[in-house]
């Protein structure tokens, strides 16, 4: 018998011996060492786990080194051993086993295997207070907080953690609350199972997939909301989240991406390449805390080839960062006069209205949704009638148009312009509609009509809205600019959310226009009642002529946030990703993939292509304590929410008792804004979201390895023109057909970004020509061939 | 069908719900209060001498036949939607914003009136009620009933 063995008899020995002992006496209670940090990792199927995966339940968890040799060789032993006492156990029955590193890991089964970049793990170990070289494992409770570590080369290591998972065992199970029908919703599965059998009649390119990859990235961005939502749940503004936006910001061929965030600090992490990121919004001077922020648009203001950020805040103003050129940012707001004036800003537009070369920038202005109270986290206590702002005319807030003098200095011209814009507004976007080679503007309104705002030439904008668009969505969220028939007109998509929120719509009326019975009571509307009552798809047939056909093209979803647009498949047709959902106290709702059919019209393929369901569909939303929040509904005994998928009455659910202690209210995970662009590198276009109260996903898009794709990547560099020739028109020519693809910089949902532009070449092998309306005016044509896969960039002559 | 015009109470000195109290069988008040995610209605009455009495009646309103009813809305905390589908009655009422419709009680009926917040977290038992139109004998009998209980 070897030493070691002896040990472990010695040990077993001890376990026994020990339970028996501490069956006699009653055990003080266990102290809490500290919360463990949170993470998100990988399995080794590739599934992103974080934390919330784990709660509920008790947990061992050993840190493993990479290289994993000397004592981190006998703490994977260990675990092996700790993994079969775990099995034989009924009382650990729910007792999880995790192993994280930075390396592959063990070839071990038993455990679960997690593996992440060292920003992400070594903080993770360091915060669960386990020993260097890999030596110790940590017991956490149900809550996620470290009650023991012990050293795993002891030689009672064994007893010691199961003395100390008996006794956590005996700790009342924190109340968490998670209606079963947010949980599991019942219709889930049908529609997955209904939409995967339905791709076999789906003739656009389906054959691919995503897998959220977040675990691997590196980014451990979370969009934290506000408390007002987060905590004291009052429908406001804040639940309309922030953006998320791409740009090569250090020139380094890769795109970055900045996360806007809430009660939180936003994030700037730079893509190291191979899907993986560092977050270095400290060293690149954006770090951005105390202040709630919307909208972000990376933008080329000074036509210096390099991407600088603008960041829309609520009441604490906008901040605007130059850089310079490798990734550092110098705030500049002050000096160029672009902070606003402490209104509740959202989306950020940069167009060349004036066609001066210089890029201009509109930002639009919500409206007061929030009173003069702050919270600890600086945030501004939101009012609790904010949806019936637009009902109140002081309460409105007039968007903001700034011209670009140069020298990083700009100036508000929105009076000057005759663009005065009061409606409640988070998002816009700029288009020519009427051909004249002048950027017009589509403005978003969320409890009102859209508005269009023609731009008459001379530094001048005239409202035609009811004339162009007679009848809009009332609760427009997000917009984007296509070309989805394939026609060469620019035609426009709109996202209406607040419309879902006007009843409560169940996941099969989701793909219907509302039910004007059921629609907000007339007079709350404050307009003409002439709405569209969903999403809009305005096809463009002509100069100022557009046609909604929204149900025609199958574009209706449930509480839509914001489109980004894209071609997945690379089949030459852009498709749509809708950023969608909503948290507590609300049901869940997927995020929408609508692939385009040949531009006749699109079809929901997010099941069929990975992106949902989510793994998990909840995330813990607050921590009560019910002792001290006696005021909360929940401590209250407030039954469940009641989300349309339960068919119980209320009566039939009941109220239940008072509740006390800690509990944690767990709620539908959501989407808010999303960003598609080939992240990796490799052909294919990837998609990241920013989600409420949740970390992001990184979707990872297979196509590239499954097949040759055929696509171009097209910069611009302006010379009259701005330099990233942001309002230029594309023609790509292809296999007898034309592509027109408008560079407007729109990203999605409250973003803009620096992005080249993927175009989808189907089966040709090359691009025949491309042409280039400038927004100098200039026309130009690269002649072909132009080999797929090739990065162009087109040089304004 | 929303009808939004205000309408001039003609206050008939019909019945006298205890000593002094002003019923009126035509033109008729009534206040709907939403408030922590329920709601609750009362009458706004008179007495002969001319000062306001408010009768609180809980979920349950009854109305008179044939009157023009007056349902005021108010909500001191989130912004609620009123519906009785049966009349066609769809409202809202939002704080620092009182609002007001009329209703035509133009046939006997219990019709089930339904307040749910907007914009928000959905409601639960508390905010469903009735509205009753009851033949006039009836409704004064009812609002006897509850005058005397709310003394």
């Amino acid at each position: 018998m070897t030493a070691k063995a002896m040990i472990s008899i010695v040990a077993a020995a001890g376990t026994f011996l020990g339970i028996g002992v501490g069956a006699c006496r009653r055990a003080e209670p266990m102290p809490v060492i500290g919360e463990v940090p949170a993470f998100v990792l990988e399995e080794q199927t590739q599934q992103p786990v974080d934390l919330a995966d784990l709660r509920g339940g008790l947990w061992v968890a050993a840190w493993l080194p990479d290289p994993c040799t000397g004592p981190c060789a006998t703490v994977v032993d260990r675990m092996a051993t700790l993994a079969k006492d775990v099995a034989a156990t009924p009382a650990f029955k729910a007792v999880k086993l995790v192993s994280f590193g930075t390396g592959r890991g063990p070839d071990r089964t038993g455990w679960m295997l997690l593996t992440g970049t060292p920003d992400v793990v070594l903080p993770l170990a360091r915060g669960m207070h386990m020993a260097g070289e890999g030596s110790s494992f940590a017991v956490v409770d149900r809550q996620g907080r470290v009650r023991r570590t012990v050293d795993g080369l002891a030689p009672d290591w064994q007893p010691q953690i199961r003395a100390a998972l008996e006794q956590l065992n005996e700790e009342p199970a924190t109340d968490v609350f998670v209606p079963a029908s947010v949980r599991e919703p019942a219709w889930l599965a049908a529609r997955a199972k209904a939409q995967i059998a339905s791709a076999v009649q789906l003739a656009a390119g389906h054959d691919f997939h995503f897998t959220d990859r977040i675990g691997a990235s590196g980014i451990t961005f979370r969009l934290q909301a506000s408390t007002d939502v987060g905590r004291f749940y009052t429908a406001n503004h804040y639940d309309h989240g922030a953006g998320v936006a791409v740009a090569d910001i250090d020139g380094d061929g890769r795109l970055d991406l900045f996360f806007a965030n809430q009660a939180g600090a936003s994030a700037l992490y730079r893509n190291l390449g191979g899907g993986r990121f560092e977050d270095v919004t400290e060293r690149s001077g954006v770090r951005i805390t105390g202040r709630a922020c919307t909208g972000v648009a990376f933008a080329d203001i000074d036509n210096d080839g390099d991407a600088d950020l603008y960041v829309s805040c609520v009441r604490a103003g906008n901040l605007l960062f130059r850089n310079d050129g490798h990734g550092g940012f110098t705030d500049i707001t002050k000096d160029a006069g672009v902070g606003g004036s402490g209104t509740h800003s959202s989306g950020a537009v940069f167009f060349d209205y004036d066609g001066d070369g210089l890029l201009d920038l509109f930002v639009t202005n919500v409206g007061r949704y929030t009173r003069d109270e702050q919270w600890p986290d600086g945030l501004y206590a939101s009012v609790r009638d904010a949806f019936a702002g637009h009902l109140h005319p002081d309460r409105s807030e007039t968007s903001l148009l700034f011209h670009n003098l140069g020298h990083d200095r700009f100036e508000d011209v929105t009076q000057k312009s005759g663009l005065v814009h009061t409606a409640w507004s988070g998002d816009a976007t700029a288009l020519d509609a009427d051909g004249d080679g002048r950027p017009d503007l589509y403005v978003l309104s969320m409890q009102g009509h859209d508005e269009f705002w023609r731009n008459a030439g001379g530094g001048r904008f005239e409202k035609r809205s009811r004339e162009v668009f007679p009848a809009t969505p009332w609760g427009a969220m997000g917009v984007e600019v296509l070309d989805w028939n394939g026609d060469g007109r620019p035609d426009l998509y709109v996202t209406d959310m607040h419309t879902d929120m006007s009843s409560d719509l169940k996941p099969e009326e989701e793909t219907r226009k509302h039910d004007p019975k059921t629609f907000f009571p007339f007079a709350f509307l404050g307009t003409d009642g002439r709405h569209v009552l969903g999403n809009a798809l305005f096809t463009n047939t002509g100069p100022l002529t557009f046609v909604e056909e929204s149900d025609k093209a199958g574009v209706e979803t449930g509480w839509p946030w914001g489109p980004s647009v894209g071609d997945l498949n690379a089949d030459g047709w852009p498709d749509i990703f809708v950023a969608a959902g909503m948290n507590y106290p609300f049901r869940y709702r997927g995020n929408d993939v609508l692939l385009n059919d040949g531009g006749h019209r699109f079809v929901p393929a997010e099941y069929i292509l990975g992106i949902e369901p989510r793994r998990r569909l909840v995330v813990p939303w607050m921590d009560l304590d019910c002792d001290a929040d006696v005021k909360q509904d929940i401590c209250q005994g407030e039954p469940a929410p009641l989300p349309s998928a339960d068919a119980r009455t209320a009566e039939q659910r009941g109220k239940t008792d008072a509740r006390h202690g800690r509990i944690t209210v767990w709620a539908a995970r959501a989407s808010r804004s999303a960003v598609v662009f080939d992240l990796d590198d490799d052909g294919d276009l990837d998609i990241v979201t920013n989600n409420y109260g949740d970390r992001p996903q990184v979707f990872i898009s297979d196509l590239g390895q499954r097949g040759q794709v055929h696509f171009l990547k097209i910069k611009l560099v302006g010379r009259r023109s701005n330099r990233d020739g942001i309002g230029a028109v594309l023609v790509v020519r292809a296999n007898g057909r034309s592509q027109t693809v408008v560079n407007d910089g729109k990203t999605g949902y409250l973003a803009q970004g620096v992005v080249p532009l993927y175009v989808g070449l189907g089966s040709a092998a090359q691009a025949d020509a491309i042409t280039v309306k400038w927004p100098s005016g200039r026309q130009q044509t690269v002649p072909g061939p132009i080999r797929s896969g090739t990065a162009t960039t087109i040089r304004e002559p | 069908m929303e009808r939004g015009y205000l309408v001039v109470a003609l206050l008939l000195p019909v019945m006298a719900c205890g000593p002094e109290l002003v019923v009126p069988l035509d033109n008729v008040n009534v206040r709907l209060i939403a408030q922590d995610r329920s709601w609750r209605a009362s009458y706004v009455l008179a007495t002969e001498a001319g000062r306001g009495v408010e009768v609180p009646t809980g979920r349950e309103v009854h109305v008179p036949l044939g009157a023009r009813v007056r349902l005021v809305l108010n909500s001191p905390d989130f912004i609620s939607a009123f519906t009785v589908d049966d009349l066609d009655v769809r409202h809202f009422a939002a704080p620092e914003l009182p609002t007001q419709v009329t209703v035509f009680a133009d046939r006997v009926g219990r019709h089930e009136l339904r307040g749910d917040e907007m914009c928000g977290r959905p409601h639960d038992a508390g905010a469903r009620g009735w509205l009753v139109i009851d033949r006039p004998a009836d409704y004064q009998q009812w609002v006897r009933t509850h005058a005397r209980e709310a003394r």
